[in-house]
């Protein structure tokens, strides 16, 4: 990855962080912010796996035959991450109360949409969490790199 | 003319991607709506969400702060204790 593009995808990784984290509060947005901050987690969800494109390709060619055992781990995790958070956008997106019906969209706060929604939140919650864990050392050395060389351009 | 033919079909890749994962999305939340059905009012919640979640500063804030806390948790003891890695 060339370093603007490298650069680029570390502040997106940074600013989908906090909007999940800003998702997980919905009492400090109110739900018409919570409802529009999670649309809005679609584009920078698809930004972030087109980033991660020859990851992906790679990973699933290789995936039955990779060597490494956390790699495969990896790979799956980041499935099961995906998964979870298609639930919490289609079942937010089902129960809208706010952000959908002005387009004429019919929703309804439907008891088992909700309750889909809170169960996979929990599970995102502990995915996102070891999903960080696991890709903490690339993204500590790419802030690293992009400090030093901030600290170099200052001199 | 080249560069722009270049971009053009970067642009092009860039769009057959994300409806490659935009697809994959629909794949996924399709068996849970085949499971679940459209919403409906027999499944109708009573309560007002809205009210519910009346945005307050005082515990917003401190909302965001116990879930950012449980992350750094979750994130903290999968590398410190279970030694999760790549």
């Amino acid at each position: 990855m060339s370093p603007p593009r490298s650069r680029f995808a570390l502040y997106l990784d940074l600013w989908l962080l906090a909007t999940v984290l800003l998702l997980f509060a919905p009492r400090l947005t109110g739900l018409p912010v919570h409802e529009w901050v999670g649309i809005s987690l679609v584009p920078i969800l698809v930004l972030h796996l087109e980033f991660s494109w020859d990851w992906i390709t790679s990973t699933t060619k290789a995936f039955p035959t990779h060597p490494n055992r956390r790699a495969r781990i990896n790979y799956l995790l980041n499935w099961l991450l995906f998964i979870l958070i298609v639930l919490e956008i289609t079942s937010g997106l089902m129960t809208s109360q706010v952000a959908l019906p002005p387009f004429g969209l019919a929703t309804l706060d439907d008891r088992s949409w909700r309750a889909l929604h809170n169960q996979a939140l929990n599970w995102t919650h502990l995915v996102l969490g070891i999903h960080v864990a696991m890709n903490w050392q690339p993204l500590v050395l790419l802030v690293r790199r992009y400090i030093t060389s901030g600290a170099r351009i200052h001199e | 003319m080249n560069e722009g033919s270049g971009r053009r079909s970067l642009t092009l890749l860039s769009l057959g991607r994300a409806f490659a994962i935009v697809l994959a999305g629909v794949i996924v939340a399709l068996p849970a709506f085949l499971w679940l059905g459209p919403p409906t009012s027999e499944r109708l919640y009573k309560g007002n969400e809205l009210t519910r979640f009346a945005p307050t500063w005082g515990h917003g804030l401190v909302q965001l702060g116990g879930e950012t806390l449980i992350s750094i948790l979750v994130v903290y003891a999968a590398r410190r204790w279970f030694r999760v890695r790549l």
